[in-house]
């Protein structure tokens, strides 16, 4: 088996009393899609955040390319690789979709010093030229390079959706973190979505998770879905095995009433 | 009252010092949302450093000058590191204690080193005058007026081209997001507040000359500095540059008035501040508080 790009091995997380995951392994390998689903309260938001280092479990280990994320500070998971959006797009204020973009490159871009930069050094020009060009290739994958001047959250709630993740995508990571892609788009944005999202992964040849809530669309697009109850992993394989199993039905549905219990 | 150019020169000379005071602030608080009271005492502590270097040691003055500015930066960002990252995420008025402590930390460590009296710091500007459009204008303020405005040229510079300029403005927008994209909160904050005392230093050297220098020569100056980032805005770099400017040249101006004089011209020029913020209530370049729910 190949090194997977992400690898939850054992990991729990309680906040108080309530057991957030238990004991929760699965992996995502390398240039693979995973859904995790699950209804609400499941864990999967908290699977998120230990990824990017918000919640640290008290159990297991979280690896990545062989390195364990648990004993990483939150901004040196760019490094590693792994990048993510926000379902609420979280963008930067006052910075034009080009600064956005240039952001996004921090993990990836050469220092330069303060008074070179000032003075506008051919170094200096000549490295910008390449983090601009490689901004402006991922704005046109997004079709968002006409708004390159413009101010990211004063665009319409679509356009910033697709800045969100040029911001992740322009880091050229191994790995990339959906956070509810398909919150708030409209019908046909939304079938759109799955053709983008595989696309992505031929393009950026990058691995994605994606935490979602639209169960069809994840069983159309994933390889893999791993489903959450309850902080434990109650289902982890293809779609169509996973839309079958008796535990999930249960979770999703309920427990059928029989009469002669 | 002379509207007449010697008054505004000058008063645009000091604004430029109460400016970059202003700048420190802001830049500061726009990132964190701590008032740093000890601005103005970290400036002086500086401006004394650079006084050695110059005086005691006998460097030429441009070199005591940087390596002043270098210090402060240091310093900055070593305040940034041991006194407020540790109280970062208590609540506001336990941070402001902690500024105010280091107010008086600051100011009584140039009293330690360097006591209490009046020492005079000789300006690096020739003391004559030039004459412009029928009056006369001193080296000395065209000198603090171009300083202070190209370090704080040099700022936005910084934070408009430079990758640790970007990095800066990506956290104060969103930390968390900022963190996400590899850039490292705590270091760009304390690269924030070197950057912030390094301009305080800038503006306490240039303003030795004229306001002599001792151990509370900055506190005036810090007066004037809060009202000038309160017109401009609070949280506007540039709106702090002119807030600091408009409190410059309103006091220079009122003062030249015979019955307020300097004596009376504190409380006059913040009546004017009183009336900006009557009319513009967010300041001149502020924006309304949005308030996320």
């Amino acid at each position: 088996m190949t090194a997977s790009t992400l690898e939850f091995d054992g990991v729990s997380v309680a906040f108080g009393g309530v057991r957030a995951l238990d004991d929760v392994s699965f992996s995502v390998g390398e240039r693979e899609i995973v859904g995790l689903i699950g209804p609400n309260g499941a864990g999967k938001t908290t699977a998120f955040n230990c990824v990017s280092r918000f919640v640290r479990p008290q159990r297991g280990r979280l690896l990545a390319g062989g390195v364990d994320l648990t004993s990483v500070a939150p901004h040196e998971i760019a490094a590693l690789g792994i990048a993510r959006t926000f379902q609420g797009l979280e963008l930067f204020k006052s910075m034009t979709v080009a600064e956005t973009l240039l952001a996004g490159q921090h993990s990836r871009r050469r220092t330069m010093g303060a008074l070179s930069s000032a003075l506008r050094l051919p170094s200096v020009r000549r490295a910008e030229a390449v983090e601009i060009a490689h901004a402006r290739e991922v704005a046109d994958f997004f079709s968002i390079e006409q708004y390159w001047d413009r101010m990211a959250t004063e665009l319409p709630y679509g356009v910033q959706k697709r800045v969100d993740i040029a911001r992740a995508l322009v880091s050229a990571p191994r790995l990339l973190l959906l956070d509810e892609p398909a919150a708030g788009l409209n019908v046909e944005a939304l079938a759109e979505l799955a053709t983008v999202i595989r696309t992505i992964r031929a393009e950026f040849n990058t691995a994605v998770l994606l935490v979602e809530h639209h169960v069809a669309m994840v069983m159309e697009l994933c390889d893999r879905v791993c489903v959450l109850n309850f902080g434990r992993v109650i289902a982890d394989g293809r779609p169509e095995e996973v839309q079958r199993d008796p535990a999930v039905i249960e979770a999703y549905l309920g427990t059928k009433v029989t009469d002669d219990a | 009252m002379h509207l007449d150019l010697q008054l505004i020169t000058s008063g645009l000379a000091i604004g430029s010092v109460y400016g970059s005071i202003a700048l420190g602030l802001v830049l500061i608080y726009r990132s964190t949302g701590i008032l740093n009271f000890a601005q103005g005492e970290m400036a002086t502590f500086s401006t004394y450093i650079g006084w050695s270097f110059v005086v005691s040691v006998g460097m030429p003055y441009w070199v005591g000058f940087l390596l002043a500015v270098l210090a402060a930066f240091l310093l900055g960002a070593v305040v940034e590191r041991v006194a407020i990252r540790p109280v970062q995420n208590q609540p506001h008025l336990t941070v402001v204690i902690v500024t105010l402590g280091l107010f008086l930390l600051f100011n009584a460590l140039s009293l330690k080193f360097w006591h209490s009296d009046v020492r005079p710091f000789r300006s690096p500007f020739p003391s004559g005058s030039v004459h412009v459009l029928g009056t006369y204008i001193s080296w000395v303020s065209i000198g603090i007026f171009g300083v202070s405005l190209i370090s704080m040229a040099f700022v936005g510079i910084v934070f408009r081209f430079t990758k640790v300029g970007l990095a800066m403005r990506a956290v104060t927008s969103n930390p968390m997001a900022s963190a996400l994209m590899g850039i490292s909160n705590g270091r760009i904050l304390s690269l924030g507040w070197g950057l912030s005392a390094a301009v305080g230093a800038i503006a306490g050297m240039l303003a030795a000359n004229r306001l002599l220098l001792d151990p509370n020569m900055m506190q005036g100056v810090l007066l004037y500095a809060f009202a000038a980032a309160v017109i401009g805005g609070m949280t506007s770099p540039v709106g702090a540059v002119i807030g600091g400017l408009v409190m410059g040249v309103t006091n220079a101006l009122v003062s030249s008035v015979s019955w307020i004089g300097s004596d009376l011209s504190l409380a006059a020029t913040f009546i004017v501040l009183v009336l900006i913020l009557l009319v513009r209530p967010q300041g001149l370049f502020g924006r309304q508080i949005e308030v996320r729910v």
